[in-house]
């Protein structure tokens, strides 16, 4: 059977010498391409195809070809060509591919990809991916926290030893939170949460937590005012605590609130001798920190981007790559060279579906929630004002909805939609003291606890 | 205003350039990229291996290159990922200077990284600060001062408020690019750490749905019902605008400072992107036979939307 495909050039490139070509069609042994120049036949020519079970190319080299065609155009030469020699593994290649690619009405494609063209695949040929579990969610927000609630680092679990160089920090980020402190104090707050999460009396939390996170990466309605910050560092002191402040995206109307702020916290830790982390997650932020020498800037999870999606690891080519998905810009010594001089200090990093490959000193890492998506405008907010996600706006007044609604997502993803962000969830630091112990093989010398 | 229009294809630029493009950007992995790295650590955010939204070969951008000198129309390379990995910046430095000997001078970047590397190994080139970078206050603007960046794309979720702003506190000799049409993600792009591809929806299109943190009513603020999925307005101009709408903002736009509106659409269909820009060319000819910005407004809505805009608005706010 011919076969006569047009293919994306993601798939399908055409070489000749050091040239590469955009080919436009093959039908058996006959190819045809655009080249910009005149194309020499006595090079030969080579295909590469993409093949799907192997996500990497297979290349298809032909000393001889015959020119069938040539037509000089405007911008350049359209060539159809004859393969000659051996051509069927390449067509029993391209059968391949075509046996992928859906007829007309029995496509599973992609939904909500907008007008996007992709080519249509039968889903099922490819991916062991349980597409069926994505109908899956749970009812309530109570179903979905018990999930949680029952992943325990259990009594076989001991990790005594190996956290003994790590410093512990408790992350709070929300205002319940943040008047639990101001009434109750940071270590009963920590208390009384390890206890109602029955996570009290387990080795892992037999670390004492001696820093205090406190603030929101995320979403500058939930950052506290100066006064609650002020009384907070005021606790923290008496407590022993030390402090990091952790702060979103700089919005351009909240710059003097911040310059106000940071101008506060430096006047409270020159005045008790003491200095605050600040997160940066805007590169902006680094000017309104600069010059405050008691402020530490250090580089928060917005600034260290990943691939972070719990099905990333059914995309195409990770089967392969997946130790490419454990390192991002923060593993280059230019980069990192750069951010010194910029004053930044440490780095935040998450536990996630990949590992991270740590390439730097003075590495944090946080659990179990690690972030997949946040928005400047709250989709949050749109849909509990207007019923809709989609009509969005800079919220000016924010009456925190994100303290009494979430957003589900199907249940096998481990997902939950909070205010302006989703996040995923972690498991592996409760269950495998192993996995943390690689980490701080790595350099990670402070646990995150962010709880919610 | 000029009209930033998407290439997917070579074959769509006369047809493009035709309906009023002023200016393309186009995405280009070439086969070294694709044979080492698939899509697994992509170039730019165009991450689908089965959809036409990158250019792959140089032939074809050597072609490119001549079709925008016949048509004095520019072209602006999308490199725009979020980060690479160690050992691809010294390919992207490769492939950056082999499209500069084809004599494209300009790159949309969203990496930091790669900003930096550019200027420790003394590559000219001029910068676009792509929207990924998510730069949305003047601070930030400012922090890559250092850099020969020539235009910052403002991401989408800034106010035209906020846009005049930066753009008075800026450096005069930049330029100023703004989301116009299609595609307003749920997200926000700098913060997008969900994989796109030909497998799955973005994760914001997940099956998902709305609870209560309490099951106690009486702890809750009202909130308004989830509004139908099956809004259909009906209108002459079909999907123009359902996905992402600023168009009747042009004046505020203008206004602002902002030279460039930015059609989103790498691997859209030539004829809908046809469509998207003769009714931009349309809406930016009309602008400048309306005096009153309200009026104009009012009359681009009414024409397309027939005063009932499809929810994903770029601008819900005006200029203040």
């Amino acid at each position: 059977m011919e076969v006569r495909l047009g293919l994306p050039s993601t798939i399908i490139h055409g070489f000749s010498n050091k040239m590469d070509y955009a080919i436009s069609m093959i039908s058996g042994d006959e190819v045809c391409f655009e080249s910009a120049e005149v194309f020499h036949a006595e090079e030969g020519f080579s295909i590469a195809l993409y093949d799907f079970s192997t996500e990497s190319y297979e290349k298809y080299h032909f000393k001889k070809l015959k020119v069938l065609t040539n037509e000089k155009r405007k911008y350049s030469y359209q060539y159809r060509i004859q393969l000659l020699g051996n051509i069927e593994k390449l067509n029993a290649h391209i059968s391949k591919i075509q046996s992928i690619i859906a007829e007309e009405g029995e496509s599973d494609t992609v939904p909500n990809l907008g007008t996007i063209q992709t080519l249509k695949y039968k889903r099922n040929v490819l991916s062991d991916y349980a597409y069926e579990k994505d109908g899956i969610l749970c009812d309530t927000y109570a179903q979905q926290q018990r999930i949680w609630d029952a992943i325990q680092p259990g009594d076989g679990f001991q990790y005594g030893a190996c956290l003994k160089s790590l410093e512990f920090a408790f992350y709070v980020s929300s205002y319940p939170l943040y008047e639990s402190i101001c009434k109750k104090g940071i270590q009963n707050t920590i208390d009384a949460y390890l206890e109602q999460k029955k996570l009290k009396n387990t080795s892992l939390f037999s670390k004492k937590f001696t820093r205090l996170y406190i603030g929101n990466e995320f979403c500058p309605h939930i950052v506290m005012d100066d006064e609650t910050l002020l009384y907070i560092l005021e606790i923290s002191k008496v407590e022993g605590f030390s402090i990091t402040l952790a702060l979103p995206y700089l919005l351009e109307d909240n710059i003097n609130i911040m310059k106000e702020m940071m101008q506060k916290v430096d006047v409270w830790c020159q005045k008790n001798l003491a200095s605050v982390e600040v997160i940066i997650n805007d590169f902006g932020m680094l000017e309104v920190v600069k010059g405050h020498k008691t402020l530490v800037p250090i580089l928060g999870r917005l600034l260290n981007k990943r691939k972070k999606d719990p099905r990333a690891n059914w995309l195409w080519g990770t089967k392969h790559n997946k130790v490419m998905l454990e390192e991002n810009n923060l593993n280059c010594e230019h980069y990192i060279r750069f951010l010194e001089s910029k004053g930044i200090r440490r780095y935040e990093f998450e536990a996630h579906i990949f590992n991270n490959k740590i390439g730097v000193k003075n590495a944090s890492l946080y659990f179990p929630y690690y972030q997949i998506n946040t928005s400047v405008f709250c989709p949050l907010y749109a849909q509990c004002t207007t019923g809709s996600k989609h009509r969005q706006r800079l919220v000016q007044h924010c009456p925190r909805y994100c303290e009494q609604y979430v957003f589900l997502y199907p249940k096998h993803l481990n997902m939950i939609g909070r205010g302006n962000s989703i996040f995923g969830y972690q498991e592996s630091i409760f269950t495998q003291p192993s996995y943390l112990g690689k980490y701080m093989q790595q350099g990670i010398d402070r646990l995150v606890y962010e709880v919610f | 205003m000029k009209i930033v229009t998407p290439l997917s294809e070579l074959s769509h630029f006369e047809a493009l350039a035709e309906a009023g493009a002023d200016e393309f950007y186009c995405g280009f992995v070439p086969f070294e990229w694709l044979e080492t790295y698939n899509m697994t650590v992509p170039i730019n955010r165009r991450e689908w291996l089965l959809s036409g939204c990158n250019i792959c070969n140089y032939s074809s951008m050597h072609i490119l290159k001549r079709m925008s000198e016949e048509f004095k129309i520019p072209v602006k390379i999308t490199l725009n990922a979020h980060y690479y990995l160690p050992e691809q910046y010294e390919m992207l430095i490769d492939i950056i200077i082999r499209l500069i000997d084809i004599e494209f001078d300009t790159f949309i970047i969203a990496d930091t990284a790669l900003v930096t590397y550019l200027q420790e190994k003394g590559i000219t080139c001029k910068i676009h600060m792509s929207g990924e970078a998510e730069v949305i206050n003047h601070l930030s603007m400012s922090f890559y001062d250092t850099f020969p960046i020539t235009r910052f794309v403002f991401p989408r979720k800034v106010t035209l408020s906020d846009m005049k702003k930066l753009i008075q506190l800026s450096a005069s000799h930049k330029e100023f690019e703004a989301f116009y049409l299609n595609s307003f993600c749920q997200y926000s792009g700098g913060f997008c750490n969900s994989i796109h591809c030909d497998k799955f929806p973005t994760t914001c299109w997940l099956p998902n749905y709305i609870v209560p943190i309490s099951e106690d009513e009486n702890e809750r603020k009202n909130i308004k019902a989830t509004e139908s999925n099956n809004r259909k307005a009906e209108h002459k101009y079909g999907s123009f605008g359902q996905t992402g709408c600023g168009i009747c903002r042009i004046k505020e736009l203008q206004e602002a400072g902002v030279g460039f509106l930015k059609v989103v659409g790498r691997g859209h269909s030539l004829e809908s992107l046809k469509e998207d820009i003769i009714q931009i060319k349309n809406i930016i000819k009309g602008a400048e036979s309306e005096s009153i910005t309200e009026v104009y407004s009012d009359t681009v809505r009414k024409k397309y939307f027939n005063s009932d805009c499809p929810s994903r608005c770029y601008y819900p706010e005006g200029l203040i």
